[in-house]
């Protein structure tokens, strides 16, 4: 395989067509109109309470006191130097992302090749069933995990018990939450599946037939040729993962009553910044969390885009 | 090129045609049985929620119920229902009788096979005992979540909402992501981040001043807010699109630029087909996240349950009977039943659509 | 901090104000034009009722802050606003329910974003504490209205004067009292508490210590044995004693359950403190949980029906509101509960009986454009006694109260509940409530709740050392309070 380099800068002399020169004068032009539907959007949707947001992070904004809102600078900004509650929650968040985001990413491509295999009988099955977590509204399915692990009637516990192993307190254990909530995480697998298996299903089987030529095994064949060929959407289903891991809050909040319980185990980074902002009606202090996990993440995501060029395979970029 | 599959992992050409079968056969069998394996285990949890719709709430919190779902054997007697237990006699035999009183070291029983006998009192501690259960379906969960909850008016709102808002996704998805996968323009890149950080800040804190400006557009009270911005394409179908349209070969779209297509019709024809799978998935994946959706329904259509999608009016449901987990989950596997036959016909296409790109190829 | 400029001063400017603003950065940063000129039109005010005396004005009426969310519940709401609506031309008013859990949300949203709803309610004692500010001061309108409100109890309406505005007319009251469950009494052989104030059970005072040693009779493991029993499994408990659910982790409510009233404020207004019979209070609860095992921890409240413990049928005594009778019921399903009653509360560590107390009202946030006809519209509902039946609240006036009992009777027929139980309960509120003001109420409110949730999941507590490190909390919390 040569091709895996990627991220390729242009390499081909423009071909002297008369058509082809005027479309590429025109690129510019034509490439900005596609994308402006996204413009468009983003003036209209999106800039308004982003910026609104980052005004809101340098006062005291009370949502049920509005007139009562004062200019205070980067007090906000200060406070969250001194705030212990806010680094428990960082500390909490970044552990949970090392956690579940190698694990649903590992665990999703695992499935996506299973079902992708063509050594699986009833592969329009497995997928359905594979899928059918993600049919559940979230807070439906957190409400069943609970019942699933709950430590003396849950099942996950009868399970364990069957072979011998004590089931923990899982909901309960400042220690257990953790691998707990990373269990409900790979139920949420079914999107990355998804995507991983359009990836696996635009590899060219000739490809594979290549690799066969050249006497490689299962194993060099998933390395150095699934793996480079799969590697946008496995770019993607990363950057996707890390950012909601970073924005983990649904299943904090309906396993922890809203609190972060057991003792802030659970207090992830969003479901602080959410108690601050309606809990507490501390939103302008919200909208500075809120900036913070937003330079954290978009800094990963950045670097993530830069490191890309090395590993991520772009046949069609230019 | 041909759409025909070529299985990976061809057995030696020296071996025979049914050798080679039955070899195939065997390791089907090997991989379908790992998987259902798998796949148990992965819905356990679902299981968990039909054994737990069909219950009765009282059984959730006997102590003694079996996993699945069931009643227990109860006797009739003098207009009362008793529960039946195994007794153990003085002679080693076990009797099942029905539990009229229990006291602590004692009990009166009523022996079922002969009631006549009347009261007969037992000295043994009650609570070490084995009462009976007998499997038993529990049907009304569902018809009271059917009831309680207007499933046809909820689900024609969640198709209305989710059906338009996946279409103005897919198609301004495919648009953008085709601008900033194959043309160079400047601030390119800048706008792909900028496109991005839409989705990394957390919606927390833009809800009020989102609320302000579709306030100000009088959405509130209405539909618009959930679908039309996703006319305007948004990052997670992009980005996902724009990686698929990355794999396809640039010789492809040059090949028909020299035989006379334009951007739009190089859209089309070429890279539209070659993406069917990421086209599907996307549909899929945004499909079902409109579906789920539940917060921004909630505030946007607060006041106005004619209009209000299937998650908003399953977390009133919800909210309800809270203490209820039996018909809570009863009214999530109705809610999930149409979803799930909907991804089964549209994964069947996307199968369809893998074979058709193999054709374009 | 207090020299800081304002930004808006008049309802109705806040969103030109905001996008304003943005545009201001905005050009700033030299990024001109991102504010999108379609989206600065304000909402256009609602023409003025003053043209003539009968251009009907919509009054919006929020529910969910409290109970009145749920969907049996919503049809009667409906059917008083539609009386309402009939009775006159001049005021359309609208039933916005939200569930309890997006409630408090929802409506800072829409103040926030100056689309505020006009009447809130019901809302407790608790939600006051977070809407308060925003009310509206009702004593001049009840003064000009004539509104009698010498058939409520004195208490109650001072419970809704704050600050001196008279937010609220009590509507509904939920004093509490225990449950119990009267087929464990007759299994474990114990005799029933009692049903009157000073009455003693079993020739000792009804004090918590007695409500102890009957409860460890009534704790039974799987294996029969009661919790006085030295073979007692505390890890197979099949039915225990007491519990007092619904309680939310709320420190404040237990130690009020278990000690009586306090304030975890001095009352210099500033000082955190939390008073002997609360800490008495807490103690009991933690041994209940942690040492005698009569009261279940909150893994074991999980898996007893779900929370709702006493219709599990596997508790004996449970003090909880009279609202709970939403949800024990010989009813529907196979209930685990058939034949309960209700009994007083004992004498507290403070000498005298607590019988904490929920209540409520509905009120006008002080947004609203049109005051008298939201005024209008909340005196009918105040006075429109089919709501608080719908509440399961007893009415707060006295003369409704019978009818009340009335239809609780016929509906758990042919079980004869005692109700003068609860009557007798509702001369013993907590005072200071267990809801009260609090300095920076929210974030202490949520301290409170964090140190309940330690006593009920944390088997090898130093409770005292919890305590003084939770008044430490405390105080921090006032004090940047402003």
């Amino acid at each position: 395989m040569t091709t895996t380099s990627a991220a390729v800068p242009i390499a081909a002399e423009p071909r002297p067509t008369g058509r082809w020169r005027a479309f590429r004068e025109r690129e510019s032009v034509t490439g900005l109109l596609f994308v402006s539907p996204f413009i468009v959007g983003f003036i209209l949707f999106s800039a308004i309470p982003m910026l609104a947001s980052l005004v809101l992070s340098l006062t005291d904004f009370d949502p049920r006191e509005p007139d009562e809102i004062h200019f205070i600078g980067l007090t906000n900004y200060q406070q969250m130097l001194s705030d212990p509650v806010l680094h428990e929650s960082l500390g909490v968040t970044l552990r949970f992302a090392l956690l579940v985001v190698p694990l649903t990413l590992a665990a999703a491509l695992g499935v996506a090749m299973l079902v992708n295999s063509r050594l699986l009988a009833g592969r329009h099955v497995f997928r359905t069933l594979f899928y059918m977590p993600m049919q559940i509204p979230l807070v439906a399915s957190t409400i069943v995990w609970i019942g699933v692990l709950h430590a003396t009637t849950g099942w996950l516990n009868y399970a364990l018990e069957g072979v011998g192993l004590p089931g923990p307190n899982w909901l309960q254990s400042t220690f257990w939450v953790g691998p707990a909530l990373g269990l409900m995480g790979l139920w949420g697998i079914g999107n990355m599946m998804l995507i991983f298996l359009a990836g696996l299903q635009s590899v060219p089987t000739e490809l594979y037939d290549a690799a066969k030529v050249d006497g490689a095994g299962p194993w060099a064949s998933f390395r150095h040729v699934t793996l480079p060929m799969i590697s946008p959407v496995l770019f993607y289903n990363l950057v996707i993962a890390l950012i909601a891991a970073f924005q983990y809050f649904t299943q904090a909040y309906v396993v922890s009553n809203g609190r972060g319980d057991p003792d802030r185990a659970t207090l992830f980074f969003n479901l602080n910044l959410y108690r601050e902002a309606f809990g507490f009606f501390h939103m302008g202090y919200a909208s500075a969390l809120a900036w913070l996990l937003f330079v954290i993440v978009l800094g990963l995501t950045v670097v993530l885009f830069k490191t890309a060029g090395s590993w991520v395979f772009a046949g069609g970029e230019r | 090129m041909t759409a025909v599959a070529r299985p990976i992992g061809r057995p030696p050409a020296a071996a025979g045609p049914l050798h080679r079968r039955m070899r195939r056969f065997a390791v089907m069998s090997a991989v379908t049985l790992v998987a259902a394996t798998i796949v148990s285990a992965f819905l356990m949890p679902l299981g968990y929620m039909v054994a737990t719709a069909f219950k009765d709430p009282s059984q959730l919190t006997a102590i003694d119920a079996p996993l699945y779902p069931a009643a227990p054997e109860v006797f009739e007697y003098q207009g009362k229902e008793l529960k039946v237990y195994d007794v153990p006699q003085p002679d080693g035999s076990i009797k099942a009788w029905a539990l009229l009183q229990p006291h602590r070291e004692d009990a009166i029983f009523i022996d079922p096979a002969n009631p006549e006998a009347g009261e007969i009192t037992w000295i043994g501690r009650p609570r070490t005992l084995t009462q009976h259960w007998g499997f038993s379906l529990k049907v009304d969960n569902f018809t009271t979540a059917w009831e309680t909850i207007d499933f046809p008016r909820l689900f024609l709102n969640t198709f209305g909402i989710a059906g338009l808002s996946t279409l103005g996704a897919v198609l301004s998805g495919i648009c953008v992501a085709y601008g900033f996968s194959r043309f160079r323009f400047p601030g390119r890149n800048g706008l792909f981040i900028l496109m991005l950080a839409t989705i990394i800040l957390p919606f927390q804190v833009t809800l009020i001043p989102s609320y302000a400006v579709y306030l100000a557009l009088g959405w509130v009270g209405t539909w618009w807010p959930l679908i039309i911005p996703h006319f305007f394409a948004n990052a997670y179908n992009v980005f996902l699109l724009r990686q698929y349209f990355l794999t396809i070969p640039r010789e492809l779209d040059e090949a028909a630029m020299i035989d006379g297509a334009g951007p739009f019709r190089i859209l089309r024809s070429v890279i539209v087909p070659q993406a069917v799978p990421a086209i599907i998935a996307v549909t899929l994946f945004h499909f079902f996240w409109a579906w789920n959706e539940y917060f921004l329904p909630l505030v946007y259509l607060q006041g106005k349950p004619d209009l209000q999608p299937l998650a908003v009016g399953l977390a009133r449901f919800n909210a309800l009977y809270e203490q209820q987990p039996t018909l809570i989950q009863a009214a999530a596997i109705m809610a999930m039943a149409l979803p799930v036959v909907l991804f089964f016909l549209a994964q069947r296409a996307f199968m369809r659509g893998v074979v058709f790109g193999g054709v374009e190829k | 901090m207090n020299d800081t400029q304002r930004l808006g001063q008049r309802p109705g400017m806040r969103v030109p104000i905001l996008l304003a603003a943005v545009a201001l950065i905005g050009a700033a940063c030299g990024g001109g034009g991102t504010a999108a000129p379609s989206a600065t039109a304000t909402p256009s005010p609602t023409e003025a009722a003053s043209a003539t005396p009968c251009t009907p004005v919509e009054i919006e009426w929020f529910v969910g802050l409290g109970t009145g969310e749920n969907e049996e519940q919503i049809p009667q709401e409906e059917a008083v606003v539609e009386a309402f609506n009939d009775s006159q031309d001049c005021i359309d008013l609208l039933l916005t329910v939200v569930d309890n859990t997006e409630a408090a949300d929802t409506l800072a949203t829409r103040i926030a974003a100056d689309d505020a709803p006009d009447i809130i309610g019901p809302i407790g004692i608790r939600a006051l504490q977070s809407f308060g500010d925003q009310l509206l001061d009702l004593g001049p309108y009840i003064e000009s209205s004539g509104i009698d409100l010498s058939q409520i109890e004195p208490g109650l309406v001072e419970a809704y004067n704050v600050n001196g505005k008279q937010i609220g007319i009590p509507m509904a009251v939920y004093p509490s009292f225990i449950y119990y469950n009267k087929s464990l009494f007759a299994e474990a052989g114990v005799a029933e508490p009692p049903h009157e104030v000073g009455e003693q059970y079993e020739g000792e005072d009804w004090t918590w210590a007695a409500v102890r040693e009957l409860a460890l009779k009534l704790t039974v493991d799987t294996n029969g044995n009661d919790a006085t029993s030295a073979d007692f499994d505390p890890a197979n408990i099949d039915v225990y004693g007491l519990d007092a659910q619904f309680t939310e982790h709320d420190a404040r409510a237990w130690a009020t359950i278990f000690g009586g009233s306090g304030s975890a404020v001095a009352d210099d207004g500033t000082t955190a403190q939390w008073p002997d019979n609360w800490r008495e209070g807490l103690q009991f609860m933690y041994d209940g949980i942690w040492t005698d095992h009569i009261i279940p921890d909150e893994t074991a409240v999980d898996a007893l029906a779900a929370g709702n413990t006493f219709q599990s049928g596997r508790i004996a005594m449970d003090v909880v509101h009279q609202w709970y009778t939403c949800c024990v019921y010989p009813g529907e399903g196979d209930p685990a509960v058939t034949d309960w009653d209700i009994a007083v509360l004992p004498v507290g560590p403070d000498g005298t009986i607590t019988s904490k107390l929920h209540a409520d009202t509905i009120g006008i946030l002080d947004s609203t454009e049109f005051p008298d006809q939201a005024f209008e519209a909340l005196s009918f509902l105040s006075q429109s006694p089919e709501l608080v039946t719908t509440w399961g609240a007893m009415p707060a006036i006295e003369s409704q109260r019978d009818a009340f009992f009335a239809a609780l009777d016929e509906r758990f027929a042919p079980l004869d509940i005692d109700w003068n139980v609860s009557t007798l309960m509702l001369a013993y509120p907590d005072n200071p409530s267990h809801e009260a003001y609090m300095p920076n109420f929210q974030e202490a409110d949520s301290a409170n709740k964090d140190l309940g949730s330690k006593i009920w999941n944390t088997p090898d507590l130093d409770l005292d050392a919890a305590i003084d490190a939770h008044i430490e909390l405390l105080q921090e919390i006032f004090d940047s309070a402003n």
